[in-house]
């Protein structure tokens, strides 16, 4: 009763970290997209003009990319808390990789976005690609411990 | 069934399309070291979108119904009728009988030019060669024009026969080759219609190719700019790096007056072997500039209308070539290192207004203060005009237009100082630029004035010739017909309204819209219509002008200079 006592408080806890940390991720990505919108509303050149149409590209995967994994991760923490099964030793990547992912992904976008050359993004975007494997690998180790 | 149907629906579709016309246009060859402005916008999308709004873009174009700025007419020309029509996305012109021939309708192929006027192509008679059709459409009239009048040419002369694939080539599309076989016939081929980003920058497939790998892209960015490390790299020349010399002749292999050396290989090739930007032109062509004495010790032998495309005093006259001008310039000739002149030092082809393409930051006199920094303190100690007026801008006195194309002045890129002491030989020497605004002065005026203010030899003595006459009255009746056709397009500019008010210009203008030359008339009619649509303006001197009665009007008419001149540009 004691361990399955202190898992159900140990999930409780994860599943917590991550809603927490989702909403709050969910409500900067949707403030990231309300700034791009008055970016558009005011024409900044900065963002719209022919020449930062990386800036653009970047920005908008990086708000689009947060809010996505702002709400995966919203669907983990609930995840942890009703499906003891996803917090199972072999899941125990799950959680650093699913934060680590929001927080690599849309970075790296926004990042690669501030400074670019032409039509490659800056160096910032390399987080991407850690981002993604991150992701992958949590996802998949929740898949597995759904078995 | 469907199968059985679909033939049917084919043929029915093809029987009511136009028939497609022969076509010669040039074969557009994008492989191998070319790889047109399409490769380039993948990576460089902010200066391929500058570059599309250019005229160098659409300097050359496929012929589309909407592409043809000229609308449909009904046109005639010494007695024979054409027609401008299209047929759905085509544009078809009927030309007159000919040597027993029907007339017939040829589908107008390409289109030259952009800014001012647009000139079209037909397939000629030798395989692979495009024709032109006898009008011009001109924009700033909204009409269909004789190709002849708008070329500055004496009355009564026959055009060249100009082929596209012999002349046109070399500078309105990129990587043009002619390929010309000994029969007649033409194999011509381009890299792309128009000026694009290969003909600036060079061949651009090593470039692409190069930078496909993404570490060599970011290892290029970490690198100091411009720093080059691979032939591939260096195979992209930026204008705007290399020295004034070189990166002068980016531009001057088109904007010069030169020849081929090895005429065979441009017949066949072009300059695509033989020239990159970056190297030297003279290697490739020889530059018709300061012509000497006679045209026989010319290293080539040109036709007589050349030597129409210069001053006595050999500065270029000709618009378009204005490389000439400026490798005459002491601003050119005498700077060194970054204070040594370039196209670059005033124009951009990536940061600027398309017309006139002047670099966004090199506008007014802020070209010529880079340099010149002490007058910028002092502009109305150094100009004598008041410093917001156009007597006080750099170009209204060092470079005026005293070239002509286009039906128009264009400033003279040849940078140099009014002199009346250099000018006053003729009335075929090349305007002094005070006169081109002020038209109603005398020489001997304004050779008063640079006496006062400059300190320069008084020039014209009193009584001697010129000196008791307007000089742009004189200039537009009796000087030959490039004097002539510059100083009827002066008489229009804002500058010389300023500088002479209205209401005194119309009697000589009348007077110039029947002088011999169409390309005359129309200007002067312009320059008419211009004042008139300025209403009246007080001229800001208050002394008497010259007298310009009607026997003063037919005397200088009378001493008009009536020696052949063609500009054909």
């Amino acid at each position: 009763v004691t361990t399955k006592t202190t898992e159900t408080s140990a999930s409780d806890g994860i599943g917590m970290r991550h809603l927490r940390v989702g909403w709050w991720a969910l409500l900067v990505y949707l403030l990231l997209g309300l700034a791009l919108e008055g970016m558009h509303g005011f024409k900044v050149g900065a963002y719209l003009d022919v020449g930062n149409e990386t800036r653009r590209l970047m920005w908008r995967l990086a708000h689009a990319h947060g809010t996505l994994l702002a709400l995966v991760n919203i669907a983990y923490g609930l995840t942890a808390r009703s499906v003891p099964a996803a917090m199972a030793p072999g899941a125990s990547l799950a959680s650093p990789c699913l934060l680590g992912a929001l927080a690599l992904i849309p970075l790296g976008f926004f990042g690669g976005g501030i400074v670019f050359h032409g039509a490659d993004p800056g160096v910032l975007v390399l987080l991407v690609p850690a981002g993604a494997v991150a992701l992958a690998v949590g996802v998949g180790a929740v898949a597995r411990s759904m078995r | 069934m469907v199968l059985a149907v679909l033939p049917f629906a084919w043929s029915r579709t093809r029987a009511s399309a136009p028939a497609p016309g022969p076509t010669s246009a040039p074969r557009r060859v994008s492989s191998g070291e070319y790889v047109s402005s399409d490769a380039c916008r993948s990576c460089h999308a902010a200066e391929h979108a500058s570059w599309q709004r250019t005229y160098h873009r659409t300097m050359t174009q496929l012929v589309t119904a909407t592409s043809a700025r000229g609308p449909d007419a009904e046109l005639s020309l010494d007695g024979d009728a054409y027609a401008v029509h299209r047929r759905g996305d085509e544009v078809w012109a009927t030309l007159p009988p000919r040597g027993g021939m029907p007339a017939s309708p040829r589908r107008l192929e390409l289109s030259t030019g952009s800014h001012h006027y647009q000139g079209y192509w037909f397939a000629g008679q030798d395989p692979g060669t495009l024709q032109m059709l006898p009008f011009v459409y001109v924009f700033r009239e909204g009409r269909w024009l004789p190709r002849r009048d708008v070329f500055l040419q004496p009355p009564g002369a026959v055009p060249h026969d100009v082929r596209w694939g012999s002349g046109c080539i070399q500078c309105h599309a990129t990587a043009g080759q002619p390929g010309r076989d000994p029969s007649g016939s033409f194999d011509t081929r381009v890299a792309e219609l128009g000026i694009a980003c290969e003909a600036c920058h060079g061949p651009g497939g090593d470039h692409a190719r190069h930078y496909r790998d993404p570490v060599a892209r970011y290892e290029a960015y970490a690198r100091p700019d411009g720093a080059r490390t691979s032939d591939a790299e260096a195979g992209i020349v930026n204008p705007a790096r290399l020295s004034a010399e070189r990166g002068s002749m980016v531009c001057g292999q088109c904007h010069g007056l030169t020849y081929p050396k090895d005429e065979d290989e441009w017949w066949r090739r072009g300059y695509v072997r033989s020239f990159r930007p970056g190297q030297d032109l003279r290697a490739t062509r020889f530059f018709i500039q300061d012509p000497p004495a006679t045209p026989e010790a010319s290293p080539v032998e040109l036709d007589a209308d050349v030597w129409s495309m210069f001053w006595p005093d050999g500065t270029v006259r000709v618009g378009g070539r204005e490389y000439d001008g400026l490798v005459d310039s002491a601003c050119f000739r005498k700077g060194t290192g970054a204070r040594q002149l370039s196209c670059m030092s005033c124009h951009s082809m990536h940061d600027s207004d398309p017309a006139g393409q002047i670099a966004r930051d090199r506008t007014g006199n802020d070209a010529c203060l880079t340099c010149h920094e002490d007058k910028r303190a002092a502009v109305t100690a150094h100009t004598h005009h008041r410093a917001d007026s156009r007597g006080s801008l750099c170009v209204s006195c060092h470079m005026p237009r005293t070239t002509y194309a286009l039906l128009k002045g264009i400033v003279s890129h040849r940078i140099d100082s009014p002199k009346v002491s250099e000018r006053a030989g003729g009335w075929t020497s090349r305007p002094v630029a005070c006169n081109l605004c002020h038209l109603d002065r005398t020489l001997a005026w304004t050779d008063g004035f640079l006496h006062d203010w400059y300190g320069q030899p008084v020039a014209i003595q009193a009584g001697e010739r010129g000196g008791d006459t307007a000089a742009g009255a004189t200039w537009l009746l009796s000087g030959d017909a490039a004097v002539r056709v510059i100083a009827a397009a002066a008489f229009g500019s804002v500058e010389a309204t300023d500088a002479c008010g209205t209401g005194w210009q119309a009697p000589l203008l009348a007077r110039a819209t029947s002088d011999p030359y169409a390309a005359v008339r129309i200007v002067a009619t312009r320059s008419l219509q211009a004042l008139r649509d300025r209403g009246g303006r007080p001229a800001p001197d208050p002394r008497p002008r010259p007298t310009l009665d009607d026997p003063a009007i037919d005397a200088l008419v009378a001493r008009r200079d009536d020696r052949a001149i063609s500009i054909s540009e």
